[in-house]
């Protein structure tokens, strides 16, 4: 496990320089050799395919910047500054994995709508202050040079990099992440109820122009995950030089001119101007007067069928060679629905997709493969469906069953999970008990408890319940009325086939089971409600999002569209004032919860609590899970450079591509 | 004259407003709201909405609020101020949204309007001259398959077609190559290869259903006994035929103009969706699908309001063309 939160500023070279890798280094001359992933010629720092300046220095490389062409028409008519004046005095130098690239061409995506499908091509151009590695476990610097937590994990500094430029030439200094902070995150104007994800009331506070220190009421060692992972979408500084101006605070005028461009009030222009999802700030015309500190620019105004960005030339990284990142001119996006997606894939029209694909659309890509002139990746990825009997369920009768462990275990020995991952999934998933995915802290024999295919022990575990097969070969309730499970459920969580197969091995069990699709506001209403039999809205499963948030891993698991427990939690936060009181396992699974927040993601106290919890979800049964470690096809076409030769998951809360820095990424036909 | 348009134009105002409550009433009866669908796709992405944010989002947006006083809202702001309010989806001024793709969406539909016209009555009159012979038999068979093919499936395997032998790319009106060049000669040519299909799908059917239409009039009116006294005095008879009995033909083609144009606007949707053309039609699903009430709203509204203005049209031609219509 090597998320761990960094002690003591990375100042210490600890660079290990073999005579020998030096010399070929050093012979090769600064502009020719091209140290890469695949062979950093000796050029090694603290983190993996990256150096920093000092590295550089300690190995007496001086790398002599040059730029994309496209800006050498500025830079000689004197609208733009040399490059050396661009990038910042420190800038982060970038080992690509196969080569240096060259300048040029245009990176296409595809989405069906903004903020529907485009978090995968943000995340191409998308910064932070730190950065997931492309192992998904290490958090390395990006925007920050390195950061530095307080003892007791109540306060991180962070170091900014010296000169480093807004898109439009301006400062970006600690005053910009004072300015998120301060006058975003806690303006009760904005936000009537502070958003809880920067933990609980963040202060931001400036040290001098490159450093900056944020504080917590409570410690957060999660913080650099989650902001490496699903918070990289929305980054912790903001222009301040731009957005004063529409903010009372900087400007007496903010509201009346608010007025004067037609909104209600500054508080509805901000909102329109600003956005926290970066995504959705980049959709009208206003989006080409906002400073970033992203790859690429919005070039054009925005419409309603594309989006175009080109290379920012402020763009604070360089490769190994001192070619300015990135090499790519521009990104566009494309918006298409759903079916024509796949045709403009096929036609070979879009470079790059990972988010809305999946095993069912495997087969028509593999085909294509050859004529759309991509290639078809299979990431390790996801897990399938998995189902939750509502434990807590309003009917009495009803949770007298559910909330009774022996039939849960005697649901997940009546699955046959291999059958469901042939048919379903052409057999490339595994089965596997619900467990979020990828965890440090679970082993296979987690994955492996209870899945086998038994269908005497299932019946064995529901005859000792007192549920005997009547005279029609159905179980009833032990008192001898009959008994049906409703399943209700969304094709947002599970397609009918998958519904049908599991159904029939339930009732083969002798489990009498009513289908019944609904749209996922009509399940969520009846989860909310606790009148649903099955939930299956069980999201996020995987580690980074559970170091950030931990109750999707305890009841009532989604605050959304919750498994069961809503009154167990009620009972829980109000300490017991009202809702119901909690079984003593779930009363375990809050203490744990609230001791997981203090503790360092990795230490030995993290793995301990991991462990107890993935122990007191198998044993109590709370999810019973199907098919794991599902592949995740990607599409990667040919003409594009540099994409890490084995991807990993690619999904929102790992970011999608950012930790396979796309911002190294070329385009050779 | 002009108490006839007076007239039809107040109760066009009064239809348009009963028409704008009935839509703003459909686009809400759907289950869940815009939120919701919001908070529904975020979570299908992977992210984590609380409903903190779900409950901020509907506040802000007044969908907290019962439904009239949201259509009050709506209908007051777009009649007082001509503001038809910001699209949710898009961060964009409604009016803006539309007017980006609105001249396409009219570029199409009377480009299919006149291909109909164009193709129906000289063929339809063919036929009906050359009653029985190969060629009348050849449209017919030709006019009831394009009667029977569903728009969408027309769509679908043109689509396949020209993207398969022609090489085009899928979907709008532009290769992605030209889609941000300025105006010039080979993106034109871009843009009328790529109209060329939805035109003729959208057409189809219409056309179709018009030659029959136009085949049968001419019929009627060439047994008549004019038609027979006109030939008998030596009228040549090319004359004859466009004079009298095309003329006569016309009527019933004019009086559905109306329904036509509904037609066709009320077919655009589906093969705008079908192949994704950058006209109203995806917009406008798409809208309904996440409820952007207001942008639905508008949308509705405006295809209402071409009806409506087509069946004018069509009412005011048909006085043009036959003396014997009254006005009372």
């Amino acid at each position: 496990m090597s998320i761990r939160g960094q002690n003591g500023y990375r100042r210490a070279p600890a660079i290990i320089v073999t005579a020998a890798s030096l010399t070929a280094f050093g012979l090769a001359g600064a502009q020719a050799a091209c140290p890469t992933v695949a062979d950093p010629q000796g050029l090694t720092g603290q983190w993996n395919g990256q150096v920093e300046v000092e590295d550089l220095a300690a190995k007496n490389v001086k790398l002599t910047y040059t730029q994309n062409p496209i800006f050498d028409k500025d830079v000689e008519s004197g609208k733009l500054p040399r490059v050396e004046d661009r990038l910042p005095a420190e800038p982060l130098v970038l080992l690509p994995y196969e080569s240096c690239g060259v300048y040029g061409g245009t990176l296409n995506g595809v989405a069906r709508a903004p903020e529907s499908g485009t978090s995968d091509i943000l995340s191409w151009r998308q910064v932070a202050l730190v950065r997931i590695g492309d192992d998904l476990k290490t958090i390395q610097p990006n925007v920050a040079r390195s950061w530095k937590w307080a003892d007791d994990y109540k306060s991180i500094t962070f170091e900014l990099r010296k000169g480093h430029k807004w898109s439009d030439g301006q400062p970006f200094t600690a005053d910009d992440v004072v300015f998120f902070f301060e006058d975003i995150v806690k303006n009760k104007e904005m936000f009537a109820d502070t958003t809880t994800e920067w933990g609980l009331n963040p202060t931001a506070e400036k040290i001098d122009e490159t450093h900056v220190k944020i504080s917590f009421d409570e410690p957060f060692p999660g913080l650099l995950t989650y902001m490496a992972t699903s918070g990289s979408y929305f980054t912790t500084f903001a222009p301040k030089h731009h957005f004063a101006q529409y903010l009372p605070k900087y400007n007496q005028n903010a509201d009346a001119d608010a007025k004067a461009a037609g909104f209600e009030n500054w508080v509805k222009a901000f909102d329109s101007y600003y956005d926290k999802w970066k995504d959705a700030e980049t959709l009208t015309a206003h989006a080409l007067t906002v400073p970033t500190l992203e790859s690429h620019i919005i070039e054009v105004e925005p419409d309603t069928q594309h989006r175009v960005f080109k290379a920012n030339p402020y763009y604070f990284k360089v490769d190994s060679q001192g070619q300015q990142l990135p090499y790519i001119d521009h990104h566009y996006e494309r918006f298409l629905n759903v079916e024509l997606q796949m045709l403009s894939i096929m036609n070979g029209e879009v470079d790059y997709k990972a988010q809305g694909l999946g095993l069912p659309e495997y087969p028509t890509l593999k085909e294509k493969e050859a004529s759309g002139k991509f290639t078809v990746r299979m990431a390790n990825g996801s897990i399938g469906p998995a189902m939750a009997f509502n434990i807590t369920h309003n009917d009495k009768k009803l949770r007298s069953v559910y909330s009774d462990l022996r039939f849960r275990q005697a649901i997940s020995h009546a699955l046959n999970r291999a059958e469901i991952n042939d048919v379903i999934y052409f057999g490339m998933g595994k089965p596997s008990q619900a467990l979020p995915a990828q965890l440090s802290f679970a082993t296979e024999a987690d994955a492996n408890y209870m899945i086998d295919y038994d269908v005497a022990k299932a019946g064995a575990l529901l005859d000792d319940m007192g549920m005997k097969k009547g005279a029609d070969g159905m179980r009833t309730y032990p008192d001898g009325s009959p008994f049906t499970i409703l399943w209700e459920y969304s094709t947002q969580m599970a397609t009918p086939e998958f519904v049908k197969l599991v159904s029939d091995q339930l009732q083969a069990v002798g489990l009498n089971v009513n289908i019944k699709e609904l749209t996922s506001a009509a399940t969520r209403e009846n989860a909310k409600a606790e009148t649903s039999d099955i939930n299956m809205e069980w999201d996020v499963p995987y580690e980074p999002t559970l170091i950030a948030d931990i109750s999707l891993y305890t009841p009532y698991y989604s605050e959304i569209s919750p498994l069961f427990g809503v009154k167990w939690k009620q009972w829980w936060i109000s300490n017991g004032a009202s809702g119901e009181e909690p079984s003593a396992w779930a009363k375990r699974m809050f203490e744990i919860a609230k001791e997981w927040k203090t503790v360092v993601p990795g230490s030995d106290r993290y793995m301990e609590l991991g462990r107890e919890l993935v122990k007191l979800n198998l044993e109590n049964m709370t999810i019973v899970g199907t098919v794991g470690e599902l592949p995740k096809p990607i599409i990667v076409s040919n003409r594009l450079h540099n994409v890490k030769p084995e991807l990993g998951t690619a999904h929102f809360n790992f970011g999608y591509s950012y930790a396979f820095r796309a911002d190294q990424w070329y385009i050779q036909e | 004259m002009i108490a006839y348009l007076a007239r039809r134009l107040v109760y066009m105002v009064f239809t348009l407003l009963a028409v704008s409550v009935v839509s703003f009433l459909i686009v809400q009866s759907a289950p869940g709201d815009f939120a919701e669908i919001y908070a529904a796709r975020k979570a299908a992405a992977g992210a984590i909405i609380s409903q903190a944010e779900i409950e901020n989002l509907r506040v802000s947006l007044g969908l907290d609020q019962p439904w009239h006083i949201q259509y009050w809202r709506w209908i007051s702001n777009i009649v007082l101020h001509n503001d038809w309010g910001t699209s949710w989806e898009w961060k964009r001024p409604v009016g803006e949204v539309i007017w980006e793709r609105m001249p396409l969406t009219l570029g199409i539909a009377f480009s299919t309007l006149f291909f109909m016209y164009a193709i129906s009555i000289p063929v339809g009159i063919y036929s009906a001259v050359r009653r029985y012979s190969i060629g009348d038999h050849a449209v017919s068979i030709v006019g009831y398959l394009g009667l029977a093919t569903p728009n969408f499936l027309l769509a679908l395997v043109l689509m396949y077609l020209t993207q398969k032998y022609f090489g085009q790319s899928v979907g709008g009106l532009f290769s992605p190559k030209f889609q941000n060049e300025p105006w010039s000669w080979a993106k034109l040519v871009d843009l009328l290869q790529h109209l060329a299909v939805p035109v003729i799908v959208l057409g189809m059917s219409g056309t179709a259903f018009l030659i029959r239409a136009m085949r049968a009039a001419v019929l009627d009116e060439l047994d008549k006994m004019y038609v027979l006294s006109a030939k008998a005095s030596g009228l040549s008879p090319m004359k004859l035929l466009v004079r009298y009995p095309v003329r006569m033909a016309l009527n019933p083609i004019a009086s559905t103009l109306g329904w036509r144009l509904t037609y066709v606007i009320s077919g655009a949707p589906i093969v705008g969706y079908v192949m994704a053309l950058p006209d109203t039609g995806p917009l406008f699903l798409h809208s309904l699908l996440d409820q952007d009430m207001l942008l639905a709203g508008a949308l509705i509204f405006i295809y209402c309001a071409l009806t409506i203005i087509g069946t004018l049209v069509s009412d005011l031609l048909l006085v043009a063309l036959d003396p014997r219509i009254r006005l009372e």
